[in-house]
């Protein structure tokens, strides 16, 4: 070893002499006739780079252009460079304005020969500005640790609640503006159960709170719904519209995820049983390698890592190392969104343009992934890792007594069909009767084949799943992207420009595995910059109706700064010490007093309400405009979780939708949304979705005027309500209100209400049984559902 | 633009006024000003066209499965001159990637004569289509990404075989706006739910209303399609005038007592628009009172070419109506699409009998009313297949030389651009890549590819991604 090492440096250091000559020969034969004849398309000073390649730095040929490497140092037959400027290809003849000479030609073919060397060093320089980028890029806020903030001091000391409403307050101050009134109870009411469980109160609820003079009242309706069973179906949503959850990969041939379903449900879980969130994103991220105190939390971490392939993939691409390449991508771009709110996907082919990441460190992310099986290939169109879940010991028996009898039943009549063969050789293919006897046997036995199938048990339990590759590795830099142009390979690792006081981006990766814990554990640090700033930003999102940081999956340099940097600081801070509880950060937002403003008010030097002096008013999501109709209409099923795709189904396009579940329980398939979702906003499941689209189209307003549905609704809720006790009309107007809006109508709304009800040709009182009166009442419930007091929530 | 304005203000700067918040979803104009305020995070506002549009709107024929190019249009001699012959040929599908075997060539199935004045060789397949050569732009050397049905399908209609694009049509109405604003800028006839289905179509990143209105599907007839939920079947209509009515008073008290709000304002105008629509969009779809000659001429009421024929047809009346993007769809939802004739090129016949007779229909009938000079016309599917033979009789995918032909809008008429090799297999010379053709559609339309961008997730993103040249060459 010691020779070796020896003979090495003999080596570089006699090659310095020439070294120094072949410099010199570039310097002089070389670089003057590229700068004559290449430089005009192939520098950065192009108007156009040609072939997107680079002769104007050692760095632009070693990458190479769109054609792949330009030139193999030592080997002129192998340079595309000499290959081009010989006319040899009809394709590419450079420079195409003119053959180069004979002596030119053979300077060139020299310089490559002798290993083409080349001082220019372009890119040491840009190497060198990048790595003061990172270093630059640690001084912008969302790189920097939250800092503990003082909670300020204000003016009117008699209006906060909490710290929260301090930070505001003192903001509000200090622009010369003041917070408007509180929302009445009934208000905040409606508006809590909706931020909580995404259903509106019921009207005997909305009277026992409204007459309820306790001063812990509104608090103990919180910690009620924090505690409901639908709190999880509520944000268990948020998280799945983040995780970009869909039960089809869709693209070409979409496969169906027929276990998906259980990360639906491990995820309403997590939220229910308010799983620190640390350990939420450390299931996700290795739950298969976390050590398991028995099989159902073995199986519960298992599921958890269905995250990382839930995504759009196209299944069918052919090839398939660039297949594994776009997987990687997927998910380190939904990863960078869903966990640190920075879009990483720029990296994968040029060092982030905006943001302080380099291409390494996206490879460095890429070996970790890489390092980690998700696919699985199998002819033309590949699949997920699935992974066996564990089963009760007696249907792992029954399983296994089938598969014993179908395989002494395949054996059987293997031994049948060859006992044919030999018969029929021997009777030199004459049908006798030995043969057609021997016939009949192999075809009984196929007859209780197929009966033994028809009693097959249900299959073993699988989840989507990924596992680690058996020799994990450190990935190559993949250049431009492109699944066959390989550069030097990163050492396995996180962001270098998130990673300080302590936290490596370079980390020791435990031998022989992905590096998915440190991963995980670099993600769930307390130093990590972005985690926990991200979560609780996505929770004011929810609640308050816009972000802290408006952007909130964009957290980089071209998103938005933050409008109370230190309340988001506060935040995070807290809900690390809080023990990274979800339903603590909630609750606090809850009982602060900006939460309970009214919407009403308008100040012109905010019209954006940024400083939050009032309420925003929220639209109601696609599921709970459905719940809700659901629920006034009698129709709504609560049952929790489970499979809900119908048996059989093998596609994921033209999927009709017939259940009366909660929404968060509707399929969602890449190829085929629920209409009321495509039309109202649902997030994208191709994509990481933290703040869903708020559009205002005709369309919506079809839906509400002519779709089936509404219809349907409009008319189960009158029969329910005309089923019920009798009343008159007014009193009939008043409790359709109070069902639909959770309120008594106001005097106009009572009159022109009734006018409605009397032109369809009643009587005031006691006709309402008749049909005419059922059409009369549908008819109100679908006006009330389409306006906008149900549209929307104040 | 700063983002602390209103929608209001914007509307405003606008010039606009407050009427036309009624518009905000399909008016392409308003509903950028309304997107730009109502979606919290920054969206640019799409630039203005520098460019001088040669076409104001398109009309994309789309070819599902991959027609033959050596059968259809792009005459190869020596290809039936080498019938049976084995060349070699390096795998591209998955299990066979880059590996080396032999496959035999195939000679069409069909003769080809000499059209026009510009006398482009066409397959006896197509005679109607083969009286409007002199009219037609052709790209023989075409070349894309992907080799299976998905990937393809989605690089030909978002520039990406497998990351999340938005559609083509997506980007022209986002870039353009609509010239009518009682109907989408952006309509899909009788899609296929497969090979990537909503994604063809589909907004991905940009705003909501830039997303494709579907018309119809591919597995029912066009003669049955129209626009979800623009008719109510199960009330009278002068019920649903009176409730109608009821909910616009309802919404305005409920607004008199929440207090104005731009958003809420633009719900009640959502109303009255859609209301508009019930009656416009049927107007449109509606074939009754075209001429008995017209309907003749695009094969309606006639079998193979009723159900394409009607699309054509609907397809000239979007135009009319100022409807930007126009896909209609020769597709169906089976797992094998409609041209791709794996092991029978004879049923490449009852794809080119379908489409023959209402695609020239089209094309004369927006020639006579002048609409050809404005509309590009492009026919083409997700590739083409090879001269080789696949399962005896048939043809696999080939995204390396196709042919697909463009119409009007800017494109010079009479011309033939590009080769394949002398079998019709690849693309050798005037290539053009489906990123260029993406870019060149586009410039007819006024738009700069590499200016034409949307930021999300800290990124510009454009159709051609880093990539496309304009073809000059084709350009009147």
């Amino acid at each position: 070893m010691v020779v070796v090492a020896l003979l090495v440096t003999l080596s570089v250091f006699s090659a310095g002499q020439v070294d120094r000559e072949r410099t010199k020969f570039f310097e002089k034969k070389v670089r003057p006739l590229l700068v004559a004849r290449c430089y005009e398309c192939h520098s950065p000073d192009a108007k156009k780079v040609g072939g997107r390649l680079l002769l104007s730095s050692r760095e632009g040929w070693e990458q190479g252009g769109e054609r792949g490497l330009a030139i193999v140092a030592g080997e002129p037959e192998r340079s595309l460079v000499i290959r081009a400027v010989r006319y040899e290809d009809k394709d590419l003849r450079m420079p195409p304005s003119g053959k180069l000479n004979a002596a030119e030609i053979a300077t060139l073919v020299a310089w490559v020969k002798m290993g083409a060397p080349d001082p220019r060093s372009e890119n040491a320089v840009a190497r060198e500005r990048r790595s003061i980028a990172v270093d630059r890029g640690r001084d912008f806020w969302a790189f920097e640790p939250p800092r503990r903030p003082a909670v300020p001091a204000v003016d009117d000391t008699s209006w906060p609640r909490t710290e929260i409403d301090r930070f505001l307050l003192a903001r509000l101050e200090s622009n010369g503006l003041k917070p408007v009134a509180d929302a009445d109870r009934r208000t905040v009411f409606r508006r809590a159960y909706f931020d909580l469980i995404g259903m509106p109160p019921r009207p005997d609820e909305v009277k026992a709170f409204v007459r309820d003079p306790a001063p812990d009242a509104f608090s103990k309706v919180v910690d009620r719904l924090l505690g409901s069973p639908h709190f999880g179906e509520r944000w268990g949503r948020h998280w799945l519209d983040v995780a970009r959850f869909a039960e089809s990969s869709g693209g070409g041939r979409s496969l169906v995820f027929k276990n998906a379903w259980r990360y639906r449900d491990y995820v309403i879980d997590s939220f229910n049983n308010d799983k620190p969130f640390d350990r939420f994103v450390t299931e996700q991220i290795a739950g298969d390698l976390l050590p398991s105190a028995n099989t159902e939390q073995r199986d519960e971490q298992v599921i958890a890592t269905a995250y990382l392939v839930l995504g759009s993939i196209n299944y069918e691409l052919q090839d398939k190392e660039l297949l594994r390449l776009e997987v990687v991508d997927e998910q380190i771009d939904t990863l960078g969104r869903t966990f640190l709110g920075l879009g990483l996907g720029c990296a994968r082919c040029h060092d982030h343009k905006f943001d302080p990441i380099p291409t390494t460190d996206y490879y460095a992310l890429a070996g970790i992934l890489r390092s980690t099986r998700a696919v699985m290939h199998d002819d033309s169109v590949s699949t997920v890792v699935e992974q066996l879940l564990t089963t009760s010991s007696e249907h792992r028996s029954a399983l296994d007594r089938h598969a014993s009898a179908r395989e002494k039943l395949n054996e059987e009549i293997q031994q049948a069909e060859n006992k044919v063969k030999e018969l029929e050789e021997e009777a030199g293919r004459a049908v006798s009767d030995t043969v057609a006897s021997a016939r009949s046997r192999v075809e009984s036995l196929e007859g209780k084949l197929k009966a033994l199938e028809k009693t097959a048990p249900a299959p073993a339990p699988t989840a989507m799943s990924v596992m680690d590759e058996e020799n994990p590795e450190d990935s190559h830099v993949y250049i431009r992207g492109e699944a066959r142009n390989l550069g030097p390979r990163v050492p396995r690792g996180f962001l270098t420009v998130l990673s300080r006081d302590g936290l490596g981006a370079r980390p020791r990766i435990a031998p022989g595995t992905s590096g998915r814990l440190e991963l995980a554990s670099w993600l769930t640090s307390p130093s990590n910059p972005l985690t926990a700033r991200v979560l609780v930003n996505r929770i004011w999102h929810h609640l308050v109706g816009a972000g802290l940081v408006r952007t909130t999956d964009d957290f980089g340099t071209m998103g938005e700064r933050p409008s109370h940097p230190q309340l988001l600081d506060y935040l995070a801070i807290r809900f690390v010490e809080d023990g990274w509880s979800v339903k603590r950060a909630i609750r606090q937002i809850l009982l602060s007093r900006v939460y309970q403003l009214s919407t009403r008010g308008h100040v012109a030097s905010d019209p954006e309400n940024r400083l939050v002096y009032r309420a925003n008013r929220k639209r109601l999501e696609a599921e709970c405009l459905r719940d809700s109709m659901l629920a006034i209409s009698g129709q709504l099923d609560l049952t929790a979780g489970g499979l809900t795709i119908r048996k059989l189904t093998q596609y994921d396009v033209r999927y009709t939708f017939n259940t009366r579940r909660r929404s968060v329980y509707v399929p969602v398939f890449r190829n085929s949304l629920l209409e009321l979702f495509r039309a109202f906003d649902f997030a994208n499941p191709n994509l990481a979705v933290g703040q869903r689209n708020v559009s205002t189209l005709p369309t919506q307003a079809l839906y509400f005027m002519n779709s089936p549905f509404v219809l349907q609704q409009s008319r189960h809720a009158a029969e329910r309500f005309l089923a019920g006790a009798r009343q008159d009309a007014l009193g009939r107007i008043d409790q359709a209100y109070g069902l639909v809006l959770g309120r008594p109508p106001t005097k106009a709304e009572r009159a022109m209400s009734l006018a409605y009800i009397r032109s369809f040709g009643l009587e005031t009182k006691d006709s309402a049984n008749t049909d005419g009166g059922l059409e009369a009442w549908a008819s109100l419930f679908h006006a009330l559902f389409a306006s906008l007091d149900f549209r929307y929530v104040n | 633009m700063t983002p602390s304005m209103t929608r209001r203000e914007l509307l405003n700067r606008a010039a606009c006024g407050f009427g036309s918040v009624a518009l905000a979803g399909l008016c392409a104009e308003d509903a950028r000003a309304a997107d730009i305020a109502s979606q919290t995070f920054r969206s640019p506002s799409p630039k203005t066209p520098q460019l001088t549009p040669r076409a104001k709107r398109i009309i994309f024929l789309f070819m599902q499965g991959g027609p033959s190019q050596v059968d259809s249009f792009d005459f190869k001699p020596a290809l039936f001159a080498s019938d049976g012959k084995d060349i070699d040929f390096v795998g591209v599908r998955a299990g066979k990637f880059g590996k080396a075997s032999k496959r035999r060539l195939m000679k069409p199935l069909w003769n080809f004569k000499r059209y026009g004045k510009c006398g482009q060789p066409v397959s006896e397949l197509f005679p109607h289509i083969a009286r409007h050569v002199d009219d037609l732009c052709f790209l023989h050397g075409m070349q894309t990404e992907g080799v299976a049905h998905g990937p393809a399908t989605l690089f030909l209609h978002t520039g990406a075989t497998n990351l999340i694009r938005p559609s083509m049509g997506s980007w022209i109405t986002y870039g353009m706006g609509t010239e009518n604003q009682n109907l989408p800028g952006f309509v899909n006839l009788c899609p296929s739910s497969t090979k990537g289905g909503p994604r063809n179509y589909s907004n991905a990143f940009l705003p909501t209303s830039y997303q494709g209105t579907t018309i119809g599907r591919a597995d029912q007839p066009s003669r049955n399609a129209t626009i979800r939920h623009v008719e109510n079947h199960q009330l009278s209509r002068p019920l649903q005038r009176k409730q109608f009515e009821f909910l616009q008073e309802l919404n305005r008290a409920q607004l008199e007592e929440t207090g104005s709000e731009d958003r809420l304002e633009a719900t009640i105008e959502s109303f009255e628009l859609a209301f508009r629509m019930q009656t416009h969009a049927p107007e449109v779809l509606d074939l009754s009172n075209e001429s008995t000659a017209t309907l003749e001429r695009y094969g309606i009421g006639e079998e193979p070419t009723d159900g394409f024929g009607r699309q054509c047809l609907m397809g000239r009346r979007f135009a009319e109506a100022g409807v930007r993007y126009i896909q209609l769809n020769h597709a169906h939802d089976d797992i094998l699409p409609k041209w791709d004739q794996h092991s029978d090129m004879s049923k490449h016949k009852d794809h080119a009998l379908a489409t023959d007779k209402p695609v020239a229909g089209l094309l004369s009938d927006l020639k006579e009313r002048g609409l050809l000079d404005d509309t590009l016309v492009w026919w083409g599917g997700e590739f083409g297949r090879t001269p080789f033979s696949q399962n005896q009789h048939g043809r696999d995918h080939n995204p390396r030389g196709f042919t697909v032909w463009l119409a009007g809008g800017g494109v010079k008429p009479g011309l033939a651009f590009g080769e394949t090799d002398e079998i019709g297999h690849v693309a050798v010379k005037d290539k053009v890549h489906m990123h260029d053709l993406h870019a060149t559609i586009l410039h007819l339309l006024g738009l700069d590819h590499e200016k034409l961008t949307y930021r999300f997730a800290g990124r510009d993103f454009r159709l051609t991604d880093v990539y496309g040249d304009v073809v000059h060459q084709i350009i009147a």
